[in-house]
């Protein structure tokens, strides 16, 4: 194995689970999760010899994840099959307590999509508005106002959901 | 939901969704590969048609084209038919950003984790001790079958997890799950020992209350002195009851139980585990107690 396979490889086992997380949130399903996980380390391979020993490298790792979803987004890849839907085959929760993580799960998945990926990146990863802007490739405003957005929506479907 | 609440709540998520064991590094090298041969061999017959009207304005494209971009932007090759076919590389077009590995006070996880939860080292052993405590408190009739999840995994569960958020003190949550079978009967019970968290004591229902949204009575029960709050739900699809302990430390303990165990094909248990005297008395058991 060359010396790019090994650092690629050690690279992956150390970081993997921690996108795969992200990419859940951002899509609400794990398999679907690994496979955007999948992707985004494949197109690093890539371009490993250039990126390998960058500074920020979990960063850039994380702006191909979140872009490949919304890329895949865009064409269409969940079209067919909701996010929510898939949910009702999972496995019970190690606290055996579905419902709420269903609740939360199945009304992030109606967030539109690139406001879900703002509060994925803002209140899960912790990313500053900034750090978010130069993600998604657009300004500090558009986040904030995304973010402020998203979580109104998200409240609004809890609500709903509350009171049905 | 403000913003620190649904920070807990995505991380609620990821731990109780039961994520799939860890993705094989071996294979996603392979799959990269292949990605990147077929990638490459795709680029190669692209790049016949314009080696071949291209090669008097080669050179010149060649020039415009590195421009300001690095030598590792452009497609592998170096030589004049390969600007041709240099659009840049999905993902190479991006300049990294600052490190993400941070919460927002710009701490990262502790202890060189890659998130919140301990996998392997002391935490983590600490959460398996406190599974087989748990285990060995089950009262005679009851046993804890190895049943699996649909997934293959294991109903047993230990967990060992850094809890805290931004602006609060660094502290832990231990939690260890197993299901209970009595006859072919199956419940489950969970421990979750909280480290301090420097926030002040609370009335024991209240302190009950936080472990989960569940409407239900809660009784204040005296263990010897110390103040237990019993929390019994309204049969809803959390946990049937659970018992809420503080430390004078600040070290929380619950200890709940259902009658419900969600593993598919085992009716649930006919009656709760232990009664909610016990249930007071085991919460307050030293051996629960995870102050570090």
């Amino acid at each position: 194995m060359s010396d790019r396979d090994v650092a690629f490889e050690a690279y992956f086992t150390a970081r993997s689970d921690a996108m795969r997380g992200t990419a859940y949130l951002l899509c609400g399903d794990w398999h679907r999760a690994e496979d955007l996980v999948q992707q985004t380390f494949t197109k690093l391979y890539r371009v490993w010899r250039r990126i390998q020993r960058h500074d920020a490298l979990d960063g850039y790792t994380r702006q191909t994840l979140v872009r490949t979803f919304l890329s895949e987004r865009r064409r269409g890849w969940f079209k067919y099959e909701s996010v929510g839907s898939a949910l009702t085959d999972r496995a019970a929760p190690s606290s055996g307590l579905a419902d709420e993580r269903l609740v939360l799960l199945e009304a992030l998945a109606k967030v539109p999509p690139r406001q879900r990926a703002v509060l994925v990146l803002r209140y899960w990863e912790d990313a500053s508005v900034e750090q978010t802007a130069a993600m998604l490739e657009c300004s500090a405003g558009t986040v904030k106002s995304q973010a402020a957005r998203g979580l109104a929506t998200l409240r609004g479907l809890l609500e709903e959901e509350r009171v049905r | 939901m403000n913003e620190e609440d649904l920070n807990q709540a995505l991380h609620d998520v990821i731990v109780r969704s039961s994520p799939p064991p860890s993705m094989d590094p071996s294979r996603a090298l392979d799959q990269a590969r292949r990605a990147r041969r077929r990638r490459r061999a795709a680029w190669a017959g692209v790049a016949v048609v314009p080696l071949v009207v291209g090669v008097g304005a080669g050179p010149a494209l060649v020039a415009n084209h590195t421009g300001n971009r690095s030598a590792g932007q452009m497609v592998a090759g170096g030589t004049g038919t390969t600007q041709a076919v240099s659009s840049p590389q999905p993902g190479s077009t991006v300049t990294p950003t600052t490190a993400l590995t941070t919460r927002k006070t710009g701490d990262p996880w502790p202890e060189g984790q890659p998130d919140r939860t301990a996998t392997a080292g002391p935490r983590a052993a600490r959460a398996v001790t406190l599974l087989h405590d748990l285990t060995s408190s089950l009262p005679p009739g009851f046993s804890t079958p190895n049943l699996k999840r649909p997934d293959g995994r294991p109903m047993k569960s230990p967990q060992a997890q850094y809890a805290s958020n931004d602006g609060e003190q660094d502290y832990w949550e231990y939690r260890a799950f197993i299901p209970v079978q009595k006859d072919d009967r199956v419940g489950i019970l969970l421990v979750q020992s909280t480290t301090p968290d420097g926030k002040p004591a609370v009335n024991p229902c209240k302190l009950a209350q936080r472990f989960r949204p569940e409407t239900g009575r809660c009784t204040i029960m005296d263990v010897g002195g110390k103040k237990v709050g019993v929390m019994t739900t309204n049969g809803g699809d959390s946990y049937d009851q659970w018992a809420a302990y503080r430390y004078g430390d600040g070290t929380v303990v619950y200890l709940a139980q259902a009658k419900k165990s969600d593993h598919p094909g085992r009716s649930p248990l006919t009656q709760p585990v232990f009664t909610a005297r016990q249930l007071a008395e085991l919460v307050t058991s030293a051996k629960f107690k995870i102050s570090t």
